[in-house]
């Protein structure tokens, strides 16, 4: 007579249930994880969105220099409610960065960035660049500032 | 039971996840709202600012500021907020249409509590809402303000910018060249129809956007030019004037009224006062002109009209009732003769505004060589809108003209001419050239 091998079943009973317990505690891990990184991912997206909304500058005045050199002077002043941090400023599509900004003194460059706080009673609400570059009477001058955050503020100024 | 519970977990799970996403978004929406407000408040600022904008008020001039070279003055500036929003400015930006000029840069005006060259005073600089006339007192280097046009930039906290250039062009009474036709007078008045009764003058009015340029601090006659386009006889009626207002930062100040002294021909203009420039009579006798034996128009004295004396004003008008069969010393140069035919101007009568007039208030008693003082001054840096009323009535002669009734007298009064007054002794705002 053939003699069947099994498990007894108290035996396999305890298997499934902890092979389901496994599967359970995976799965629950697994949804936990992608929530997790939903929630944080969204919480950063919003945070991210939150702080680039509450930027707010303006070009307020841009004047042109032509002698010796010659020159933009850009106004900038921060009315949102953060600080600011500009990172370039693009006259005709041209790029400059760093200290090719040349803020004016009490703004600094720092990190590749100028940093401008909020308020008007603060002296570095309002910063003024000095960009070299060369304009043109009479030609159309495209002035973007952009900042860290991704917010930008455009003018544009025909050279008197 | 199992499944019950793994089910639940992942329910909790998302519910948690989903509780923190909301809770994120609340928050980025309340930001959302709060800078949408914010924009909302921000495109909600209207500023205007009216005519005359800069003003100089004279009780405030030669100020001492630190900074100034050589001399910093007070200037004010009027603003009318539209808006049902306060506003407040944070800084101020002058620029030139002469470039380099004005300042090495633009002209940067920041607030600042004391007077202080290229500011402005901080507490002016909040403007509450639909509030008008609001003046906001700067102080800047006077000898830099000169006559040029400038860009005046006003930009608030909320990082609007409202622009205005200065010297505001004229709206009221603002065409002081061309013809003003009322009825049958056709009027003019150039800068050849101003006299300055003192002798140290010798510059000509000149116009500017805002209105006709005159030096402030000497007395002034003015001549207005009139002619007839009717086919009748017009009698100008004495009760003719010539009304000064001031306008000031904070709306109208003095106002002055000129009176109707004399008339004299186009003759006599084009004789003797073009050639020597209306502009300046000159005081000493040699100087003085044919047939004028007592100086009668010369330093603050201008004769009365209809003085019967052998002081009569001077000029032989021929424009006078005498064509008529009249006399000159009754009723002389009042009477405009008609036109050639209708759309024609008559030969032109100038008739002289005085101010300040004891004579005229005592006619048509006025004589015994009394005088009618002339004591209209214009405040240095000050702007004057110049009323002028005319009243007349056609004659009827010869048929008289069919527009125009003999039987009603005419009167119209509107705002003639624009003056701003500037320092002729200083170089300061603004310049007399």
């Amino acid at each position: 007579m053939k003699r069947n091998l099994a498990v007894s079943t108290v035996v396999a009973n305890m298997l499934m249930i902890s092979i389901t317990l496994s599967l359970a505690a995976i799965l629950v891990a697994w949804a936990g994880t992608t929530y997790g990184t939903f929630s944080g991912s969204s919480q950063l997206f919003f945070l991210q969105r939150g702080q680039a909304l509450q930027e707010r500058f303006v070009i307020e005045y841009v004047y042109f220099i032509k002698n010796p050199t010659s020159m933009i002077q850009i106004f900038v002043r921060n009315v949102g409610v953060k600080e600011i941090q500009v990172a370039a400023i693009y006259v005709n599509s041209n790029s400059f960065t760093g200290s090719f900004m040349n803020p004016q003194s009490p703004c600094t460059v720092d990190n590749n960035a100028v940093t401008m706080t909020v308020g008007q009673s603060s002296s570095t609400s309002v910063c003024q660049f000095l960009v070299a570059t060369t304009w043109a009477s009479g030609s159309t001058v495209s002035i973007v500032v952009a900042t860290l955050r991704g917010n930008q503020a455009t003018y544009w100024a025909r050279g008197p | 039971m199992i499944g019950g519970i793994i089910v639940l977990s992942l329910f909790l799970v998302a519910l948690v996840a989903m509780i923190l996403v909301s809770q994120q978004y609340d928050v980025y929406q309340g930001t959302v709202n709060k800078m949408s407000q914010k924009d909302i408040d921000r495109f909600s600022e209207d500023l205007q600012v009216p005519y005359p904008g800069v003003s100089w008020p004279p009780a405030e001039t030669g100020v001492s500021c630190a900074g100034g070279n050589p001399s910093c003055d007070r200037f004010t500036l009027a603003i009318n907020n539209l808006a049902g929003i306060g506003t407040q400015i944070a800084r101020i930006y002058i620029n030139s249409t002469k470039a380099g000029t004005l300042c090495s840069g633009p002209c940067v005006l920041d607030p600042a509590t004391g007077s202080t060259n290229s500011t402005f005073r901080v507490s002016d600089s909040l403007i509450n809402p639909s509030e008008t006339n609001h003046v906001v007192d700067f102080w800047f280097a006077s000898n830099r303000f000169d006559n040029e046009t400038k860009t005046f930039s006003l930009v608030t906290t909320r990082g609007r910018i409202f622009s205005f250039t200065w010297p505001i062009p004229a709206t009221k009474g603002a065409n002081p060249t061309g013809s003003l036709y009322l009825g049958c007078l056709a009027i003019n008045f150039d800068n050849l129809l101003v006299t300055y009764t003192g002798a140290n003058h010798n510059t000509p009015p000149t116009p500017l956007a805002g209105g006709w340029l005159f030096p402030g601090s000497t007395n002034l006659i003015f001549y207005v030019r009139v002619s007839n386009i009717c086919t009748d006889y017009v009698k100008l009626l004495d009760k003719s004037t010539f009304y000064g207002i001031q306008y000031t930062g904070a709306g109208t100040g003095a106002s002055v009224a000129f009176y109707l002294a004399a008339p004299m021909s186009e003759g006599y203009h084009d004789q003797y006062f073009r050639p020597l420039g209306s502009w300046y009579i000159p005081t000493t006798r040699g100087n003085t002109y044919p047939g004028n034996t007592a100086d009668g128009l010369a330093g603050n004295n201008v004769w009365g009209y209809n003085q019967t004396s052998a002081d009569q004003p001077p000029g032989n008008c021929v424009n006078t009732i005498t064509d008529l069969g009249g006399t000159p010393s009754n009723n002389p140069c009042y009477i405009l003769p008609p036109a050639g035919k209708k759309g024609e101007q008559s030969l032109p009568t100038y008739l002289l505004f005085s101010a300040t007039d004891p004579c005229y208030k005592s006619k048509p008693t006025c004589s015994g060589g009394q005088t009618q003082g002339n004591n209209f001054q214009g405040v240095i840096g000050g702007t004057y809108v110049i009323f002028l009323a005319m009243y007349w009535q056609c004659m009827g002669v010869g048929g008289g003209d069919a527009t125009c009734s003999p039987n009603y007298e005419f009167g119209v009064t509107l705002p003639f001419i624009t003056i701003q007054t500037c320092d002729p002794a200083n170089k300061k705002l603004p310049y007399c050239t």
